[in-house]
């Protein structure tokens, strides 16, 4: 069970929380390729390293944020800090 | 007296004034308060104790705590449960084990055959016979031989499981030497503290040695140390209780199995600390040579304990194997118990001799002052004995072999750090040449290992590292420790080893095991390997080493020499198998605790609970834990008549359902409009205020994520419907949206489904109901039509009335505050009893909805359809590219492929319902389906049975019959268009 930063309340334990998979960058706009659009939606980096990701404090305060987990130690970071 | 005849009458810590009596394997025994069941045994010389698990070879107890590797046992009566190691379990009143793996009993075990045919049960025996034409064929009856314990059936009265959670700064695992004084510098710096410790009473290995600390038996400084800690508030002490998970960000999972608290049976823990200090020890490991499983052969340590602890010295003429000075410290122990003075009764116990691997001069301080002959350079090549030991055949280094009678063998093959939980914690570890074992190496968590846990396998240098370790890591932590005095341990011998995979000269087919638990033996370590399983996680898998109950903490690393030896590697190339919790085995209640059932996810009701109890409906639990009515029975009719019963009401007279549960969000804010646009694929923007409209939204794949009506109450103001099973979901991709996506927009999502409850009255004569109850709001159609919303007054009560209908007949949802619905509902029932009204269930919806096709979650939409594949393309605006979902039903939608389309289906059962999931196959054969019946009912207005289903190209198969399979069954079904009652839907609007 991983312990969280969570942005309002600080570190609370994971099962307050919900994970909602990869952070994704900017939703492209209508006008983007078919094969942009495909892998905007389906292709998630998966390095041994850090993953961006997102989570919600659902039984907390309700607040979505990102962080940086690595996948092999989960060490966790803030997605401003750097991977070192 | 108790007949105990291998007990000394003196020593041990076991309260001799407390007799206790306790039943094994049918047969009463009597041991002592402070006795394990191992112990116990021992005391009354039951050696043999156990079967093992493949061979069913006569087995006896070989360790004396969670390394045990051989005497399983299960308990009966109230806390029955299987697979305790018998080395674990605390002699209490009542206690009643048996042993595993054997039937009757071990000392005539009709599996014992299996010895018999043991050349023919090789490594991977089951994987090579058991595969025609499948392994499930086989599994019963195999899974009967293996044995093992059945598990416990019923709820341990008057006793519960609970969890708690901790939060500190030091958490040391560990009740050794170094993990008290540890946990002593720790809470003399102020930390909060917690120690834990999986033996009952603290002191690890000092209990079971004669060593001192600051010139006084180490006990006294135990006793003082503990003084100390349970002194200080901030200090958590948890005796008996193990930490066999150690989880992401410090958090290890412990279970107590000893709380002061009588009722509770188990308290799991989940404890997370700024620092983890782990001082697990080290486990005593095995030597390898024939027969190395007799009863009466048992680990030096073990012996050890049982002489210090429990006052049981478990044989009269004793020998010891080794191949390191540790040992050596048994014999000390021993000679100085003065067993002959102590033992009168028994003929007393002599030490027949050590016999040593290491070559003489290797043979340092630890044999000073020792009379006995000490085999220098000698090996063991074979145990002797049937059910119990009897001779040793010693082999000299010039290869001559001596046979020397003796009843009880204290084996030593060094000492495995346990690395356990510090592995789990993904550390990575080191082989030490010199322990021949691994080591921690490099933590990727903040916590540190001590003593010999750390390799530190000298007291006087683990306790100075000790004090290092921890005064420089709660220093990082920003403590200050004060002034401390080392404590000052008796020089003892240095541990010196040399490793002894296995001994010399040993003939194919001898049964050396490597794995006692398992039954593994030397020779399925080289057939592995010989058949191309030659890495460790291959060899595991194949031989099941160290696949035990006990994960091999006393045969892995012998697995791992053999292999590295095999392959004239170093064992620090062939590398570990992946430790995984839990350490020792644990009961799932602690893991639970009061999370079972309903206090998971508890249920969700809505005022009318009780009515619908009152009146004997049969509750269903509906989407999302609501508790709804299923049908209300009547009398002298089966389910099928009440649910037509109520059918019949709403299509010809009139019925209400409670239909509080349905998900509501009032959506607000400048961008609401905008907002509601984003999600529905459909146009909102030319809705009136007043009235509402279905839509369909979708995920960003382009599957339906869920339906329903939306009502504009005033600008930029909706009250958003949604399906009940689904509410928590639409709910998050709401919450997300507007928080991620829209972060700047400002719009307002309040969830509201339990702020609004509503009886929905529909049928012919809801209009008349609903005025006979007296309502302010014009309820005439051309003023009230359908799809509009009206706040006002009914029945006296403030309501929010909508026109909207999920049963094809004319509905009027009542909106009311929660404190009012009960009465709404009891006013209904009862100014609509002249009309006839009948209180409708969830089983009549699902009717009713069939027979007018309209979609429900987790039926027709499953996350693989598109609104075009259910005949609503119509919902997909022309305009609204960026809506949720539109782009990837457009990409998956252009390949053209066939989809599978909503139709209606008639079976032609005669009336026979069809199994909802039953799948359509082609000409109904066996092959991939081409379809599903996603729902089968009993219509009342057509007087037949009707289903929906999926269908490939099902439009265009309109008017063809197509086959469903219900198993071996063949069922012709005709598809129609997916409505079977008013197509036009003139009755909802009338």
């Amino acid at each position: 069970m991983l312990s969280l930063p969570c942005p309002f309340c600080g570190q609370r334990d994971e099962t307050e929380f919900l994970n909602a998979g990869p952070a994704k960058s900017a939703r492209p706009n209508t006008d983007v390729t078919d094969s942009k659009w495909v892998e905007w939606l389906t292709v998630p980096a998966n390095p041994i390293g850090y993953v961006e990701e997102k989570w919600w404090h659902a039984r907390g305060c309700g607040k979505w944020f990102t962080i940086k987990r690595h996948t092999v130690t989960h060490e966790i970071k803030m997605p401003d800090e750097d991977d070192e | 007296m108790t007949h105990n005849p291998f007990r000394s009458e003196t020593g041990g810590r076991i309260d001799r004034n407390s007799p206790i009596e306790f039943e094994f394997n049918g047969r009463i025994y009597t041991g002592y308060q402070g006795d394990t069941l191992a112990s116990a045994l021992l005391a009354n010389g039951v050696f043999l104790t156990a079967r093992s698990f493949k061979y069913h070879r006569p087995r006896g107890v070989m360790g004396a705590g969670v390394e045990e590797p051989s005497c399983l046992v299960e308990l009966l009566g109230a806390d029955a449960g299987g697979n305790h190691a018998a080395t674990t379990v605390r002699l209490r009143p009542s206690l009643r084990a048996k042993s595993v793996n054997c039937w009757p009993s071990p000392n005539f075990d009709l599996m014992s055959i299996n010895q018999l045919f043991a050349r023919f049960l090789p490594a991977g025996f089951y994987y090579k016979t058991f595969m025609w034409p499948n392994w499930h064929l086989f599994e019963p009856s195999i899974r009967q031989a293996a044995g093992l314990a059945t598990a416990p059936n019923d709820q341990i009265p008057d006793q519960h499981f609970e969890t708690r959670y901790w939060y500190g700064d030091a958490l040391v695992v560990g009740g050794g030497p170094c993990g008290l004084l540890a946990a002593l510098i720790a809470s003399r710096s102020g930390a909060r503290v917690m120690i834990v410790d999986d033996q009952p009473h603290p002191g690890g290995y000092l209990r079971a040695s004669q060593t001192e600390i600051d010139s006084k038996p180490a006990m006294e400084w135990v006793a003082a140390v503990i003084a100390e800690l349970d002194a200080n508030p901030e200090v958590t002490r948890l005796q008996d209780a193990t930490a066999w998970g150690y989880r992401e960000s410090n958090l290890l999972m412990i279970t107590e199995r000893s709380p002061a608290e009588s009722h509770v049976f188990q308290r799991g823990w989940k404890a997370r600390a700024g620092q983890v200090i782990l001082a697990t020890g080290a486990i005593e490991r095995n030597l390898v040579f024939k027969n190395n499983d007799l009863p009466g052969i048992m680990l030096a340590s073990a012996v050890q304990t049982y002489l210090h602890e429990f006052g049981v010295i478990p044989g009269r003429r004793a020998m010891i194997f080794t191949n390191n000075s540790s040992a050596y410290a048994l014999v000390h122990d021993l000679l100085a118990h003065d067993l002959q003075a102590r033992n009168p009764q028994a003929a007393g116990t002599v030490i027949a001799g050590i016999i040593d691997s290491r070559p003489a001069d290797a043979i340092g301080a630890e044999k000073d002052g020792l009379e006995i002959p000490i085999y220098a350079a000698h090996q063991i090549t074979a145990a002797h004995g049937g059910k119990h030991l009897r001779t040793l055949s010693i082999r000299a280094e010039d290869g001559s072999i001596k046979l020397v009678d003796c009843d009880l063998l204290a084996v030593s093959g060094g000492w495995n750090p346990a690395v356990h939980l510090f592995s789990q914690a993904r550390g990575t570890l080191a082989y030490d040449d010199e322990l021949a074992s691994f080591v921690p190496d490099k933590p990727t968590q903040r916590l540190a290992c001590v003593g010999a846990a750390a390799g530190k396998m000298n007291l006087a240098s683990a306790l100075a590292d000790t004090v290092s370790t921890i005064t420089a890591s709660l220093g990082e932590d920003g403590f200050e420790i004060p002034a401390f005095t080392m404590p000052i341990s008796a020089a003892s011998p240095d541990y010196h080893l040399h490793p002894l995979w296995h001994v010399d000269g040993m003939k194919p087919g001898d049964k050396a095991f490597v794995d006692i638990q398992n039954d593994v033996t030397l020779d399925d370590i080289g057939l592995a390997m010989r058949e191309g399983f030659d890495t460790v996680e291959h060899v595991k898998r194949y031989t099941t080493a160290g696949m035990g109950i006990d994960q091999g903490k006393t045969g892995n690393v012998n697995v791992i020499g053999n292999i590295a030896e095999a392959s004239a590697k170093s064992p620090g190339d062939i590398g570990t198998t992946t430790f995984r919790s839990p350490f020792t085995p644990v009961d799932f209640g602690s893991i639970a605790g009061h999370r079972n059932g309903a206090t998971v996810l508890p249920f969700r009701h809505t005022p009318i609970t009780q009515w619908n109890r009152d009146h004997g409906a049969v509750m269903y639990e509906a989407g999302a834990r609501w508790q709804r009515p299923g049908y209300f029975p009547i009398e002298g009719g089966d389910m099928q008549d009440a649910i037509n019963t109520e059918a019949e009401a709403v299509r010809y007279g009139v019925g209400v359902y409670d239909g509080s549960p349905l998900g509501k969000f009032d959506i607000s804010g400048r961008d609401a409009a905008a907002f509601i646009d984003l999600l529905y694929t459909n146009d909102f923007g030319d809705l009136e205020i007043g009235m509402g409209r279905y839509g369909i939204m979708l995920t960003d794949d382009g599957m339906i994520l869920d339906d329903g009506v939306t009502f504009k109450l005033a600008e930029n103001h909706y009250l958003m419907s949604t399906s009940t099973g689904f509410a928590d979901l639409v709910y998050r991709h709401m919450d997300y949206l507007s928080q991620v996506e829209c972060s700047g927009w400002q719009v307002w999502i309040t969830p509201v489904t339990s702020q609004w409850c509503n009886a929905t009255i529909c049928g012919p004569k809801a209009r008349d109901v609903v005025a006979a109850l007296g309502t302010s709001i014009d309820m005439r159609n051309e003023a009230f039509p359908f799809m509009a919303m009206r706040d006002g007054i009914v029945a006296d009560m403030p309501a929010r009335v909508c026109r909207v209908s999920f049963t094809g007949e004319v509905s009027f949802e009542i909106n009311v505050w929660p404190r009012h619905a009960e009465a709404m509902w009891r006013r209904i029932m009862e100014i609509g009893a002249p009309f006839g009204i009948m209180p409708v269930g969830s089983e009549t919806s699902h009717v009713l909805r069939v027979e007018k096709g309209f979609l429900s979650l987790g039926h027709e939409v499953d996350a693989t359809a598109d609104p075009y594949d259910l005949g609503m393309g119509w919902i997909m605006s022309r305009t609204k590219m960026h809506a949720i979902g539109r782009r990837s039903v457009d990409i998956r939608r252009s390949s053209g492929k066939p989809r599978r389309e909503l139709v209606g289906l008639i079976p032609e059962t005669n009336g026979e319902l069809v199994p909802e999931g039953a799948p359509i196959t082609p000409n109904g054969e066996r092959v991939a389906s081409e379809g599903f019946v996603s729902a089968c009912v009993w219509s009342v207005v057509n007087k037949q049975a009707i289903a929906l289903g999926l269908l490939t190209n099902g439009r265009a198969r309109i008017g063809k019959t197509i086959i469903i399979r219900d198993r071996e069954r063949m069922i012709k079904a005709v598809v129609t268009k997916p409505c079977f009652h008013d197509p036009k839907g003139a009755r909802l609007r009338g």
